[in-house]
């Protein structure tokens, strides 16, 4: 607003400016034009005034030379005598022949038009000329007896009428009591002649002759502006702006008029001495102007064009102002819409209760919400005043409230109001006054508050409970503020947990700076996780240290800091005293632990070395003994065959199978022992392959036997490729060799389900075994079928057993006599 | 001319008497040179230790070598032998109770020409002999691989 004035006023200074400016502009060229003006009519005049003069006293000495001659001419004795003889008749002739002669001489020299004499008495002519004003003119001279010197009038001549000028001398002599001799002149010779020279070359300047007839202005001689037009010019004489006719009203010197062409001149009005003539010089206006009119007119043409341009800039500016203020006053108007449209909807729409009430609170206006909100109609409402709303109790204090109508800030209370229905809630009042033009009214924005007081308990409840905890939690905490920019912090809580593991109480410690109460605070290294994290707000862990200040032996603390939105610093701690001892502990067992397994390991491979070197070299020298038993007992049978009764080959056959036996319990049982000892490498096995490679050995090698394999494919197993192979050789063997009384034997290998679980099955359809031995199956050396009918040392499962437990998994059998025996097993658990 | 003889380096006397059985039982009938543990069998075949002074006798035809003997054991003798120019490519059979890999493979590894395990059988130790063309008093059988040397 203020900017647009200030524009508005610069705008208005500006065309001030600019006009002020023309105007001087104009007021001073105007000046100028007029003294320059002034200066050029005087110094014209001057021209002119001089110019009338001389021809003043050229006319004036011409008439006087006129005169003169005529009186001498009159004067002249001969003159006289002649006359005088010409009165008588006898000799009269002669003379009057003579007279003529002479005053042909005279006309002829002198240029007169006509000389002609006049006598009374006797033999005089007639005192006429013809001419009446000449006749005027002779009475005139015979009475006064004087030269007369006419005016100017016009005589019919030879080509029109003409103008004339008479001298009329009377004369007398002896014998002629009056006589008159008349000289006329034609002005035009000599007369007019001066008149219209000009001294100088000038456009315009003449000098006229002017005289009065009647009541005309009569210019005998002829305008130099005018030469087409009839001699003398004519005009009327009350032409008053006529220099002429000014002349004529007895107006002499310099004066400006309007001449006979209507033309504006500077004219110097001197009348002729001795006559009714009035000599006019005059010049144009314009000539006077002619000089310095070009530079006039250029200067005239530049303010035109100034004045022009500033009326422009002026016109500009006045319409961008008077847009612009357009502009702003339809903004303005737009706002107050807006406002107005505002206010509105925020009554309308508002959240809380809006209500008008006149001087005595009674309700003027409600808002949508306010009827909504109370249950009344809008009808009823406009008939209730505040105080119906409210709860009686709360009105106490009420009139208070609203009784001081100086308040102009408004003001706000909490209270309880009431519905249509009886129900009440809880609100809080914002009331004011509120102007509309002379009268006062009441503003209150009633607000629900009902939500806000259930905050305000749950608040409450929630401090309170805060609160127990913090008392009751184990851990120690302690609320820090930040002092003097973080270079020390104050202690603002601590709670029964802190105190108890500081041994100081609350109230000791409390308001005083940290590095008061714990000065060992910063060796620990706390204080600068204090000060970290109030500067950058993120929560640190402050794992175990140890504090330890002069008055208090020392502990190892754990603390987890973080920062409040208040930007308290909260230290939550435990002593970990006994921990840390305890973890000591545990670390010092859990190293002398490592270190004797280390050893014990170390043992154990020294114990498998030895086992391995024992059991081989065992293995060794038992063999060693059988061999020999084995290799004499068949060389009997074979080089003392004769001799050998048939019970004698039975006898040494027995004890080759019998050392076979040992040998083989000696392999089996090297075998289950290295299958402990032995290192595991797990890998993907193809247990399907295995078995078709079982069953394809087998069939090349059964010399006819006949036995139906049913293998399921793409079976693997994760674990030791050897060790599963010697599984797997084993279940089969033992399906083999337990089906062979079958003709129409049939092995299965694959994949089935036990009880929910993934497992590898062998199932044979041979002679199966008793279940309820089934637990002593796997264990070494035992046996559930007659050694005549099945032969095998009873290791051959119990290496199963022991190679599916190395691999984490389980196995166990099924079977009924006479119908065959599944083994189901898995690598896995 | 005097028939070569058969080295055979054995512990176990009885071992000895099974062996002889079967080289008999196969018309083998070279004088055989038993020597009890491998320290004695180096001695004999390089005229060293307890042979010392003794010219080098004509070399045995074949060494029959079991590995667990006394003293030096069997692949140790088998290394030596290899070693030696004058006994590099003498026949060795290594007769062994052993039934491991490990000695086959290092037996092999080692130069043996052929492993065989105790005990020795009759018509086992016959293709033996098919295939090694150890044959009649001379035993001077050339074994496929190996060149005759002079």
């Amino acid at each position: 607003m203020m900017e647009s004035r200030r524009k508005h006023s610069v705008a208005m200074r500006i065309i001030v400016a600019t006009i002020v400016l023309s105007l001087c502009i104009i007021a001073s060229v105007s000046l100028f034009y007029s003294k320059l003006g002034q200066e050029l009519k005087r110094n014209r005049t001057d021209t002119l005034s001089a110019v009338a003069s001389l021809k003043v006293d050229q006319i004036t000495k011409w008439r006087e030379e006129r005169i003169s001659d005529a009186t001498i001419i009159a004067g002249a004795s001969m003159m006289q005598s002649l006359i005088e003889q010409a009165q008588y008749e006898s000799g009269g002739n002669q003379a009057a022949g003579e007279m003529a002669t002479f005053l042909a001489f005279m006309k002829q020299q002198y240029g007169y038009t006509k000389i002609e004499y006049f006598v009374t008495g006797t033999g005089r002519k007639e005192l006429t000329a013809g001419v009446q004003y000449v006749d005027e003119l002779l009475e005139k001279a015979a009475t006064e007896r004087k030269v007369v010197f006419s005016d100017i009038y016009q005589e019919g001549g030879p080509s029109g009428e003409e103008p004339r000028i008479s001298v009329i001398v009377p004369f007398s002599s002896s014998s002629i009591s009056l006589g008159m001799l008349h000289f006329q002149i034609d002005p035009r010779h000599f007369l007019y002649e001066f008149i219209q020279t000009w001294p100088f070359a000038s456009r315009t300047a003449e000098t006229l002759l002017v005289r009065r007839e009647g009541n005309e202005v009569v210019f005998p001689n002829a305008l130099r502006h005018r030469k087409d037009t009839a001699i003398p010019f004519r005009l009327p004489l009350d032409t008053m702006d006529l220099p002429a006719a000014m002349a004529l009203h007895g107006v002499t010197g310099v004066v400006e008029g309007l001449d006979y062409r209507r033309v504006p001149v500077l004219a110097v009005i001197r009348p002729i001495p001795h006559t009714q003539w009035f000599l006019i010089a005059k010049i144009d206006r314009d000539e006077i102007f002619e000089n310095i009119k070009p530079v006039m007119d250029i200067m005239l043409t530049f303010v035109f064009v100034m004045v022009l341009i500033f009326a422009l800039i002026v016109i500009i500016i006045w319409q961008r102002e008077s847009s612009r203020l357009t502009v702003e006053r339809r903004r303005d108007e737009l706002e107050r819409e807006v406002l107005e449209q505002q206010y509105d909807y925020l009554t309308k729409y508002a959240n809380d209760m809006i209500f008008l009430m006149d001087a005595d609170l009674r309700i003027v206006e409600a808002n949508d919400r306010a009827v909504e909100a109370f249950g009344y109609t809008r009808d009823e409402l406009v008939t209730m005043t505040l105080k119906d709303l409210f709860i009686e109790q709360h009105c106490a204090g009420f009139d208070l409230q609203y009784g001081s109508p100086e308040q102009d800030r408004g003001w706000v209370y909490e209270t309880v109001t009431h519905r249509r229905d009886g129900s009440s809630f809880p609100v809080e009042v914002s009331a004011r006054h509120i102007k509309r033009g002379d009268e006062t009214f009441y503003q209150a924005i009633i607000r629900d508050i009902t939500e806000r007081q259930r905050s305000r308990q749950k608040l409450l409840v929630s401090e309170k409970r805060y609160r127990e905890l913090f008392d009751t939690v184990k851990s120690g905490v302690a609320v820090y503020e930040a002092f003097d920019d973080g270079n020390d912090f104050l202690i603002n809580d601590f709670n029964r947990a802190g105190e108890t593991i500081e041994g100081k109480t609350r109230d000791d410690i409390i308001g005083k700076r940290v590095t008061e109460v714990f000065p060992g605070i910063k060796d620990f290294g706390l204080f600068e996780v204090l000060r970290r994290v109030w500067k950058t707000g993120r929560s640190e862990y402050f794992p175990e240290a140890f504090y330890s200040d002069a008055l208090h032996g020392g502990g190892w603390r754990e603390n987890c800091v973080y920062k409040l939105p208040s930007g308290e610093i909260v230290a939550v701690y435990d002593d970990i005293t006994e921990r840390k001892c305890a973890e000591e502990d545990l670390k010092r067992l859990n190293e002398e632990l490592e270190a004797r397994v280390i050893e014990r390991t170390s043992e154990l491979e020294k114990a498998n070395k030895e086992m391995e070197a024992f059991s081989y070299s065992v293995s060794h020298d038992l063999r060693a003994p059988l061999r020999s038993i084995e290799g004499f007992s068949r060389a009997l049978l074979e080089d003392y065959h004769g001799i050998l009764d048939d019970q004698g080959k039975d006898f040494l056959g027995r004890i080759r199978k019998a050392s076979q036996s040992m040998e083989i319990l000696i392999d089996d049982m090297l075998r289950l022992s290295r299958i402990s000892r032995v290192e595991m490498h797990h890998e993907k096995v193809d247990l399907s392959a295995i078995a078709n490679e079982i069953a394809e050995d087998f069939q090349n090698n059964s010399g006819g036997r006949r036995v139906d394999f049913v293998i399921q494919e793409d079976v693997l197993a994760v674990g030791d490729a050897h060790l599963l192979r010697l599984v797997m050789e084993n279940l089969l063997d033992n399906a083999l060799k337990f089906s062979r009384n079958n003709p129409e034997a049939r092995i299965e290998f694959g994949i089935g389900n036990d009880t929910g679980k993934q497992v590898f099955f062998v199932r044979d359809n041979g002679v199966g075994f008793d279940m309820s031995y089934s637990n002593m199956l796997f264990e070494p050396f035992q046996r559930l079928h007659p050694r005549d009918e099945f032969e095998g040392t009873g290791i051959g499962l119990a290496n199963v057993k022991r190679i599916i437990d190395r691999h984490g998994g389980s196995i166990r059998a099924e079977s009924r006599e006479g119908e065959g025996a599944t083994f189901l097993f898995s690598t896995d658990g | 001319m005097e028939a070569k003889k058969i080295l055979l380096v054995e512990d176990n006397p009885d071992d000895v008497i099974l062996t002889e059985r079967v080289l008999k039982k196969n018309n083998i009938n070279n004088e055989l040179q038993v020597e009890k543990d491998g320290a004695a069998a180096l001695d004999y075949l390089f005229g060293t230790g307890s042979n010392a002074g003794h010219d080098a006798r004509p070399l045995p035809s074949v060494v029959i070598l079991d590995l667990n003997l006394p003293k030096i054991s069997g692949l140790e003798v088998l290394r030596e032998i290899r070693s030696h120019d004058q006994t590099q490519n003498m026949p060795v059979v290594i007769l062994s109770s052993s039934k491991e890999e490990q000695d086959v493979a290092d037996s092999y590894r080692l130069g043996a020409d052929i492993y065989i395990r105790k005990p020795l059988d009759v018509g086992k130790f016959a293709e033996v002999i098919q295939q090694f063309g150890l044959r009649g008093p001379e035993l001077s059988g050339h074994l496929p691989e190996r060149r005759d040397l002079k």
